[in-house]
Formats: structure tokens, C-alpha cells, sequence
């Protein structure tokens, strides 16, 4: 078919351009399907790895420091109503030690024993064996994730608390221990606590309680009621005399968090991507159209010959349509490499057996559905423009597409310095500034996703070493040893921190739990206040606002705090809190405090009071945390190991591993935008090159004209470059302005859902403004220097000639 | 200026037009131009011979296809010649580099288009001090004036192509060729698109560039037009079939009428 030859012609003789805005689209497409796979794969995922692994449906644990003779769990689970319901039950043993790894890089952890059955037919949360072998009797198992932060091998020797070893044959993970809580309920528990799967009897050896359990852990038939099954169980334990508490599957951390995560993350994922296929498909829009425009007198030539419009549009319109098969189907190529590689990242953070990562089409056809629309519209707009006129206006076309709106004749007044060439940029601007401006949204689109997403990288960064420099300023070495209770401030164990041989001086505290009732809405949030002596102590907050702890009724509050609760430096707040009424009971109570001070750190849960406020806690003289600081030739380690058996001491963590957390924890976001800020920044080149080359496509003329006139090609290349720079500059302002919005907004909505706890404030670090800058000025620039040989090679006669 | 003309016609033998001229501004010989069109070779000249001196009008007519424009093109060192030697204004721009001949055309031609080729994005003046800053002349803007009150259009100096008629813009393009100051000025088909009398107003300023002394070739495909010329060349698919002066006799350009 002649028309289908034709287009096949066009298409050859501008694949380039064809396929480099294919590629726009379909790098705009593949991190749509990429990012917005990933809520499927998790769910998949987490669905596949917990019942692999058998996850209990039920689990009855007795509580903590009871014990009861091996097989009266089994029997009492056997002895409920509902006993069908049960498909495979387990007993285990399960009780808190300490482990100490060993070797030069040594340190000591709070540690957790599981007495299990190994091997077992019907397992109830097995354990996942990723490195080595299953432990025989007198082996255990390393949980995975803590060998993998303290940088273990994957066998080796640990020692527990009554200081004997164990061989462990491999590194593994049960369902339950898919995600962990820290020692102080922080989520920065990886690498603080470790676990460790033994075979039941090794484990009431090591613990020197032969024949005992504390932990039973069921599956449940498909069609079990488990309500009811889980109310038979917490009344049969109650009538054997068991103080057990039963809880669910749903109620296990892991399960929580694996699940609860994810459409939070889901939704910041998806603006993101929706930026990405935004700017892809805004910019794909602007190429199609102008190379269509470039068609439009030849449209007029067919209709003044007669031509039928509708055959007459078909040419312009395959081009459109070509853009759009070539990008959905390279989209779906990028789509699959983006995928993989998000695919590997969340393989790499979710420490999870099975990985069902599988191409998600609905996703991709949503973004596929984009990029077919929107070249096919881009080159209907401007056939359909053409079409509407009469012939001769189309003909005429060259003057229709040189023509000035009348908004800019009036600048021929305008009188501007330089010579012609140094003018002809602007005034090419000028000419058509609607078309400029096109241009520059469409690179600025690009700059937008560059900057939307190195600019909330910027902001998590800069956000992170805040939170490292407040925590890290007076000695990133001190050590938080947070003790097991409330003891005086002169007490033996606090004196015997001060006194251990690696601790050259100690601070003691408080740390108590409160809530801050929020001024006029329901959203009251919990605080972790410390007591400070804001006179005595080493370590003291750094105050970004308000500078006085003035006596026993002001707080220093986070940013954050302050924000969501409403307050302002100066305003009162109601903080309820405990009360110790004697020795062993504690009451709520409310006070006022003044909010005195904002502090620097942007972690919200953080506030501070001075220490004279300890007596409206009744606890006067009390300290519960000693940040132990550690001689000039003792490391944070060492102090750990003095102290860790002492009694009284519940957990120490050097403050410098707090922050490396944190930096783990953002690391899971990180690499998602490092990712995606790898494709955008080819986006955004591929885009700037592109606007330029259309742009050199459609001055050919004028380029021929200057040549004809006897000016070297670099004069020339001199006028497309400058001209270039103009567009570059708006586009990269746009980008910027609207990427710093963008961010922006992306921070606010992070700020409600998916991470609460962290004022993150906007930042767009210079070496993103210089990244934008050189995707949207230089590389928009240099693009036309690519150019050059086509400049040079071009047939003067034959493009003087044509007739517009 | 040789007497009488040869009788035109298809198949008549080739002239050679360097005959009674000295060629201190154009010199041809034997130049041919060949185009390769998928598997058919055109021959767009035909080994032209032809000598043009300064202060010359020359007319160059012929049906159209028959080489004109790529005579003008050779002359103008926009292209070379598959075979023959093409000098102009002393240099010769057949075996010259790329660099060379638009150097070349930087000092010693300028062209004036016959769909005019100005600068859309700028005005009148601004065209026209193009043609003079690319000349590398100084004090562009005086003479760009200059120029464009020359050819009737000191009023419109501030109007954007898109504002002007097409004999305006011809006349801008004119100006933008004089204002370069370069010897040799080369017209397309200048008339072409233009109506009668706009067409003699420019072939007045044309004219008076020759009495100046410049050498003026100007191609056209209308005979009455080519009377007005010292000296007409007529081309027959790609040869020079005759030159000499109008049939007829030189004529007024007051006494046009077409
Ligand atoms: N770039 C080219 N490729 C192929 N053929 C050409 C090219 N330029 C001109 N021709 C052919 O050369 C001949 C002379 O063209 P031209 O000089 O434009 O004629 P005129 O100006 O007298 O109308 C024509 O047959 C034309 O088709
Ligand atoms: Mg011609």
C-alpha cells in the first residue's frame, strides 16, 4: 500500500529521532512498571515466604520466666474442642541470653535462644536455612540478618551467657524473625540482637532447663475458626494452670510490618513514577508534535491536489503511531530491566526465602496505555490544525510556523545590542515563543523527575547527618547503656559504669516514655523525654530555636513534634505522664510544660526536660540511662564489653550505630531513587537532545541561508547553540522550581504516612542544581555539537531551494 | 559585446560565452554538472564555457529545468562541477575546500533567493545588517539603513518578514545582498513570485548596481524581463545556446511591459 511505503520512507529517514522518542517513552513507561510492581512483589513475596516456611496462625506463649514440662502444651492443644482444626503444632523453648561473637571484631548482644524441632514433617515456623546446614544436636543456626550486619562468617563459634560455645552450621531466619524489634523497641534492631535456632534439647541444656517449654506455635486448617480456636486455647491453658497469653499470626511484628508497609511505600512509589511518566510522556508529546508540524504544508499540497483529509492525515499520524509501537515495545524491554533491578534491591533488604518478582502487566499496560495515546494525540493535534485550514494557509505554511504571534511583533522595536548573529537566538525565541516555551516544559519536565528525585535523596541525606551530627556531637563514641530499671543516681550499678576500666566518665539520666497531647486535634504523640543536668552534662541538645531550660516546667521538643502538635516556641503543653508513686507502681499524670526550645534533632519522637523536672515524675534523684564515655584509648566496644555482664544493665548501644541505622534503614529508600534517578537522568538527556535536534532540523533553512552568506560552520553552530542555552535556561528554572515543588510536596506527604517519626525538610543540594544544570543547559548545549557533521554536510543548493 | 545572437533551439550546438569578454570576474570552462539520481545520471550543465567583467547586467533565461539555478549555484560557490574549472573574482572555487569557498562567498558574492530566505525571527534591518556583519563590515547598522533606503524601504525598518509583502521582502533580501558590499550579486528568479510593478522596482535597483560597476547576473525565465539586461545567455537543457544582446535590442526598463 503507497501510503504505508511512504510512512516506511519517513520512518527511515527519521529513525533516529523516531526511536529516541520511542525511548523516552519508554524509559517513562518501565519505571512506572517497575515502580509499580513493587507493592505487588512484596505482598507476593511476603504471602509465598511465610507459608513456605509454615508461619503459626496461633502461638501461646507463657509468660515471661515461666516454664512448664515438655509435651503439657501439646497435650493441652490437644484437649480443645476444636482440635481438628489444628494442622501441625510445635513446642519450643524460647528465652533471652547474650551472645559474644568472638574473634578480633568481638562484640556482645543481647542475644535469643529458640529450642526447636529441626527436620520436623509437619513444621510450625521453620526456619529458612540460607547459608550452611541444619544444626545437629549441640549446633545452632545464626540468624541471618544479624551475621550479616556484624559481618560474620556462615559458620563459626559463639559464645553464650554461661559462657559456652556453640558451633553454628548455618545462617537462617524463621518466619517470625523476618523483621525484628530492637532491644528498646527501636526499628534499628538489625545487627542488636542475636538469634539463634537450636534444637530443643541443646537449648535446655545451654540453658540449663532439661525437659522443659515455654512456646507453643500452630497451624490451623484452611477452614478453622481460628477466633474460636484461639479462645479454647487461652481458657485450656488458664484451666491447666498456665498463665499463657495466645496470640495471632497478624499479631507477630513481622507480619506487621512486612504487610503494613507497603501500600504507604506503595503510594509515594506511585507519585513518583507518575512524575517520571509525566515528564516522559509531556516531552514525547512536544517532540511528536513538532516533528509532525514539519509535515504541514505538504498536507496543504495534498489538499489543495484533492486529496481527501483523511487520507491525507494518515502519513503524519503513522508517525505517531510508530513512536508508539516502537516505545510500548521498548518500554517493555526498560520495564523489565528496571523491574529486575528493583526486583534485586527489594531481594537484597527483605531477607525473605521466596521472591516472587513476576512481570507485572497490568502495571505496565496502565504506563504502555499512556505512551500509545500520547504520541498518536501529539501527531493528531497538529495534522488536525493543518487539515482545518484552507489549502493555501497550509501551503503557505512556512510563513504560519515563522509567523510572530501578534503579542511579539511589537518587539521589532525593540533594539538589540550585538551584532545580527549575537541577536538572531533570541529573536528566534522570540519568533515563536509559544513553541519556545513547549520546548523548555518539555526538558523542564525531564529536570523536574532529575530534580524530584535527587532532590528528596538530598533531603533524606542532609536530613540523616543532622540526625548524625546532633547524636554524634560531643563524642560519637559515648555509649547509651540503658539500665533495667529506675535505681539512684549513687547507686553501686551506676558507680560501677563510672568505674569500669574503659569508661573514663559517665552521665547519668532519665528516659521516660510520655505523650504530648496535641492542641486542637486528636493526634497526640508519644515522646521519649530525657532528663538532662543542661549544666553538667557532656552531651546536651543543640537548640535551633529558643536556647533556655529554664528550671523544671519547659521542654525542648523536635521540629516535628512541634509542628504536629500545633506548637510554637513559647506556647504550653500538656504532657501526660508517669507518676512513681512508691518503689514499685506508677500513675498517669498531666502537666503543662513550656515549649522552651526546639532542638536539632529532626528525629520526632526526641524531647528534653531539664533534670530539676524528675521530681514531677517522682523520681528524684532516680536515672535510668548512663551514656558511659569511654577513655581515650578504649573504644565503644570495649565499654560494651566491661559492662555488659553488670547487673542492672539491660542494653547498651554506641550512639555512633544508632546513626549507621538509620542510614540502613534510608538505604532501603536510597537505592529505589538511585535507580530511578539513573533512568530519569537518560530521560532527561535523551530529551534535551532530542528538542535540539528538532530544533536544528527546523532552522535548516536559515542554517543554509547564513552558510550561503559565506559563514563558517562554527558561526553557525555558534547561533543553534546560544539559541539552545536560551531554551536550556527557562527549562532548567522550570525544572528546578517545579522538581523543589515537587519534592516538596512528596516531603509533606511522607510527613503523614510513610515515615511520621522524621521531620525531613526540603534541601536541593548544589550538586543537584549542577546535575540539572548540565542536563538542561549543557548537555541542550553541546547536543548541536553532535550536529556538527550534518551542518557541514549539508546540501546548500538543495535546502535553499525548496520552496516554503 | 558580440554582434548578433545564434538561433536558439533543441539540440543546437553549445556557445561559448567567454568570447569577447575578459572573465576578470567569472570565468568558466568547460563546466559540467552531473547529478545522480538513483540510477539515471542527469546532466544538470553541459560544459559551460562563460567570461562575466564587472559592471555587467547579465540576464541568464532558459525553460525551466535547463541548469539555471545551477549555473548560479557553480558561480556562486555553493557547488562545485563534476568536471571544468570555475574561477570567480580570481580565486578558483572548482577544487577548493569547503572552508575556502564559503570564504569566498563571504567577500566576493551574495545571493539573492527567489523564495527570499530571510530571517523570520528578524526585522527588516536586522536581515539587512546580517548581510553586512557577515561581509564583516564595519558599521553594520549604517550601512544595513543605507541599503534598505536604497531599495525604497526606509520606513519599514522595524517589521518582521511576516509583516511585509512579498516585493518588500524581495527588496529586504536585496538590500541584505548589498549590504554585504560583495562584487558579484547573484538573483534567482527575483521577479518571480512578484507582481509588475514591484518587479520593475527591483530590477531598477538591480540595474543601477551594474551602472555601478558590480557584476549582476540574474536569472529569470521571462524574456521581457532579459531585455532590460546588457547581455542575455540562453540555456537549453544544461549548454549555453546563445549570448549576446536582447532580440531586439536593449531595452528601458520604463518601456517594460509583461
Ligand atoms: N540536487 C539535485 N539532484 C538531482 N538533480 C538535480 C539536482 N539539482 C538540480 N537537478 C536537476 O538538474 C537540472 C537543472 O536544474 P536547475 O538548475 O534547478 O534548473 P532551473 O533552475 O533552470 O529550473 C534539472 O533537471 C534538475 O532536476
Ligand atoms: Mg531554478
Amino acid at each position: 500500500m503507497f501510503w504505508l511505503r511512504w510512512s516506511w520512507r519517513d520512518l527511515r529517514s527519521r529513525w533516529v529521532a523516531v526511536v529516541a522518542i520511542a525511548l523516552v517513552l519508554a524509559i517513562g513507561t518501565g519505571v512506572y512498571a517497575g515502580l509499580g510492581s513493587t507493592a505487588t512483589w512484596r505482598r507476593q513475596s511476603n504471602d509465598a515466604s511465610f507459608s513456605a516456611l509454615s508461619m503459626h496462625d496461633l502461638r501461646v506463649s507463657l509468660s515471661p520466666g515461666t516454664f512448664t514440662e515438655q509435651d503439657t502444651l501439646l497435650d493441652a492443644a490437644a484437649a480443645i474442642a476444636s482440635a481438628d482444626s489444628i494442622d501441625a503444632v510445635a513446642e519450643r523453648l524460647v528465652t533471652d541470653n547474650q551472645v559474644d561473637t568472638g574473634g578480633a571484631d568481638s562484640v556482645l548482644v543481647p542475644a535469643r535462644l529458640v529450642g526447636m524441632t529441626f527436620g520436623s514433617e509437619r513444621p510450625v515456623d521453620e526456619v529458612w536455612i540460607r547459608d550452611g546446614t541444619e544444626p545437629a544436636q549441640e549446633e545452632a543456626v545464626l540468624e541471618a540478618k544479624f551475621a550479616d550486619d556484624r559481618g560474620l562468617p556462615g559458620t563459626g563459634v559463639v559464645t553464650v551467657a554461661s559462657g559456652r560455645s556453640i558451633t553454628y552450621s548455618g545462617l537462617g531466619v524463621a518466619p517470625e524473625d523476618f523483621f525484628y524489634e530492637g532491644p528498646e523497641g527501636s526499628i534499628f534492631a538489625e545487627g542488636e540482637l542475636a538469634i539463634l535456632y537450636v534444637p530443643l534439647a541443646t537449648a535446655q541444656d545451654l540453658v540449663d532447663r532439661p525437659g522443659t517449654v515455654n512456646d507453643l506455635v500452630l497451624t490451623l486448617e484452611p477452614d478453622a475458626d481460628r477466633d474460636v480456636v484461639q479462645a479454647q486455647l487461652a481458657s485450656q491453658m488458664a484451666d491447666a494452670g498456665l498463665s499463657a497469653t495466645v496470640s495471632t499470626r497478624e499479631d507477630a511484628d513481622a507480619v506487621r510490618v512486612l504487610y503494613e508497609d507497603i501500600d504507604n511505600d506503595q503510594r509515594f512509589w506511585n507519585a513518583l513514577s507518575a512524575l517520571v511518566l509525566g515528564a516522559a510522556a509531556l516531552a514525547a508529546f512536544n517532540l511528536v508534535t513538532r516533528i509532525v508540524e514539519a509535515q504541514r504544508r505538504e498536507l496543504g499540497i495534498g489538499m489543495a491536489l484533492g486529496v481527501p483529509r483523511r487520507q491525507l492525515a494518515i502519513r503524519p499520524l503513522l508517525v505517531g503511531l510508530q513512536v508508539a509501537v516502537i516505545g510500548t515495545i521498548a518500554g517493555l524491554g526498560i520495564g523489565v530491566l528496571v523491574g529486575n533491578a528493583f526486583a534485586d534491591l527489594l531481594e537484597s533488604f527483605l531477607p525473605l526465602p521466596i521472591h516472587r518478582t513476576p512481570f507485572q502487566f497490568g502495571v505496565f499496560a496502565q504506563a504502555a496505555a499512556l505512551g500509545l495515546v500520547v504520541p498518536v494525540a501529539a501527531s493528531a493535534v497538529p495534522v488536525w490544525r493543518a487539515l482545518r485550514v484552507e489549502p493555501i494557509e497550509a501551503i503557505r505554511t512556512g510563513h504560519l510556523t515563522a509567523k510572530t504571534s501578534r503579542l511579539t511583533d511589537w518587539t521589532g522595536r525593540v533594539t538589540l545590542p550585538g551584532s545580527t548573529m549575537n541577536q538572531m537566538p533570541l529573536r528566534n525565541v522570540m519568533r515563536n515563543l509559544r513553541r519556545a516555551f513547549l520546548t523548555a516544559v518539555g526538558v523542564g519536565a525531564a529536570i523536574t523527575a532529575l530534580v524530584g528525585v535527587l532532590g528528596m535523596l538530598d533531603s533524606f541525606q542532609r536530613t540523616l547527618d543532622q540526625a548524625a551530627d546532633e547524636f554524634n556531637k560531643s563524642d560519637p563514641d559515648r555509649v547509651v547503656v540503658q539500665l533495667d530499671t529506675f535505681h539512684p543516681a549513687d547507686s553501686s550499678i551506676v558507680t560501677a559504669i563510672g568505674d569500669a576500666p574503659s569508661v573514663a566518665h559517665i552521665d547519668a539520666g532519665l528516659r521516660l516514655p510520655v505523650t504530648a497531647l496535641a492542641v486542637d486535634s486528636d493526634d497526640d504523640l508519644d515522646l521519649l523525654v530525657e532528663l538532662i543536668d543542661f549544666d553538667r552534662a557532656a552531651w546536651t541538645p543543640t537548640f535551633a530555636q529558643g536556647d533556655e531550660v529554664a528550671g523544671e516546667n519547659t521542654i525542648v521538643l523536635a521540629r516535628k513534634a512541634a509542628d504536629d502538635l500545633g506548637l510554637q516556641v513559647g506556647d504550653v503543653v500538656a504532657v501526660r505522664h508517669p507518676v512513681r508513686v512508691d518503689a514499685e507502681r506508677f500513675v498517669l499524670s498531666e502537666t503543662d510544660h513550656l515549649v522552651s526550645g526546639i532542638h536539632a534533632n529532626p528525629i520526632r519522637t526526641f524531647a528534653f526536660l531539664d533534670v530539676a523536672a524528675a521530681d514531677r515524675f517522682g523520681l528524684e534523684g532516680a536515672v535510668n540511662v548512663v551514656q558511659a564515655y569511654p577513655a581515650s584509648d578504649a573504644s565503644a566496644a570495649d565499654v560494651q564489653r566491661s559492662i555488659f555482664g553488670l547487673d542492672g544493665v539491660a542494653s547498651s548501644q554506641p550512639i555512633a550505630r544508632v546513626t549507621q541505622a538509620i542510614d540502613q534503614a534510608l538505604d532501603r529508600f536510597l537505592s529505589f531513587f538511585v535507580v530511578t534517578a539513573a533512568a530519569v537522568l537518560a530521560l532527561a538527556l535523551l530529551i534535551s537532545f532530542n528538542a535540539t535536534r528538532i530544533t536544528v532540523e527546523e532552522r535548516q533553512r536559515e542554517h543554509a541561508t547564513m552558510q550561503a552568506f559565506g559563514l563558517p560552520v562554527r558561526t553557525v553552530l555558534a547561533v543553534v547553540v546560544k539559541e539552545s542555552v536560551l531554551v536550556g535556561v527557562a527549562a532548567t528554572a522550570i525544572g528546578v522550581g517545579a522538581g523543589a515543588i515537587f519534592v516538596q510536596w512528596m516531603l509533606a506527604s511522607l510527613a503523614t504516612t510513610t515515615l511520621p517519626d522524621v521531620g525531613i525538610g526540603l534541601y536541593v543540594a548544589p550538586s543537584t542544581i549542577a546535575i540539572a544544570v548540565i542536563v538542561g543547559i549543557v548537555a541542550v548545549a553541546t547536543a548541536p555539537l553532535f550536529l556538527i557533521g550534518r551542518l557541514r554536510r549539508m546540501n546548500l543548493p538543495d535546502t535553499l531551494r525548496v520552496m516554503e | 559585446m558580440p554582434e548578433g545572437e545564434q538561433a536558439a533551439g533543441p539540440g543546437a550546438a553549445s556557445v561559448d560565452a567567454r568570447v569577447g569578454h575578459a572573465g576578470t570576474r567569472i570565468d568558466l570552462d568547460a563546466v559540467t554538472k552531473q547529478y545522480q539520481v538513483g540510477a539515471v545520471e542527469v546532466t544538470a550543465l553541459d560544459g559551460i564555457n562563460l567570461h562575466v567583467d564587472e559592471a555587467a547586467f547579465v540576464a541568464i533565461v532558459g525553460p525551466s529545468g535547463c541548469g539555471k539555478t545551477t549555473l548560479l549555484n557553480m558561480i556562486g560557490a555553493l557547488d562545485v562541477p563534476t568536471s571544468g574549472t570555475v574561477r570567480v573574482a580570481g580565486v578558483e572555487s572548482s577544487g577548493a575546500s569547503r572552508r575556502d569557498r564559503a570564504a569566498l562567498r563571504r567577500h566576493a558574492v551574495s545571493f539573492i533567493f527567489q523564495t527570499f530566505n530571510l530571517f523570520p525571527g528578524l526585522t527588516a534591518l536586522e536581515n539587512v545588517r546580517f548581510g553586512a556583519d557577515a561581509a564583516q563590515r564595519a558599521d553594520s547598522s549604517a550601512l544595513a539603513e543605507a541599503a534598505l533606503a536604497q531599495v525604497g524601504l526606509a520606513e519599514r525598518l522595524h517589521h518582521f518578514p511576516h509583516q511585509l509583502s512579498g516585493g518588500e521582502q524581495q527588496r529586504v533580501a536585496i538590500a541584505r545582498a548589498l549590504a554585504t558590499g560583495n562584487p558579484i550579486l547573484l538573483a534567482d528568479e527575483p521577479t518571480g513570485e512578484l507582481d509588475f510593478r514591484t518587479g520593475i522596482q527591483i530590477l531598477r535597483v538591480l540595474e543601477e548596481q551594474a551602472r555601478s560597476g558590480m557584476t549582476v547576473l540574474v536569472v529569470t525565465h521571462n524574456r521581457e524581463i532579459a531585455r532590460v539586461a546588457d547581455r542575455v545567455i540562453e540555456l537549453s537543457s544544461g549548454r549555453i545556446v546563445s549570448d549576446g544582446a536582447p532580440v531586439g535590442g536593449k531595452a528601458e526598463i520604463d518601456d517594460l511591459q509583461w
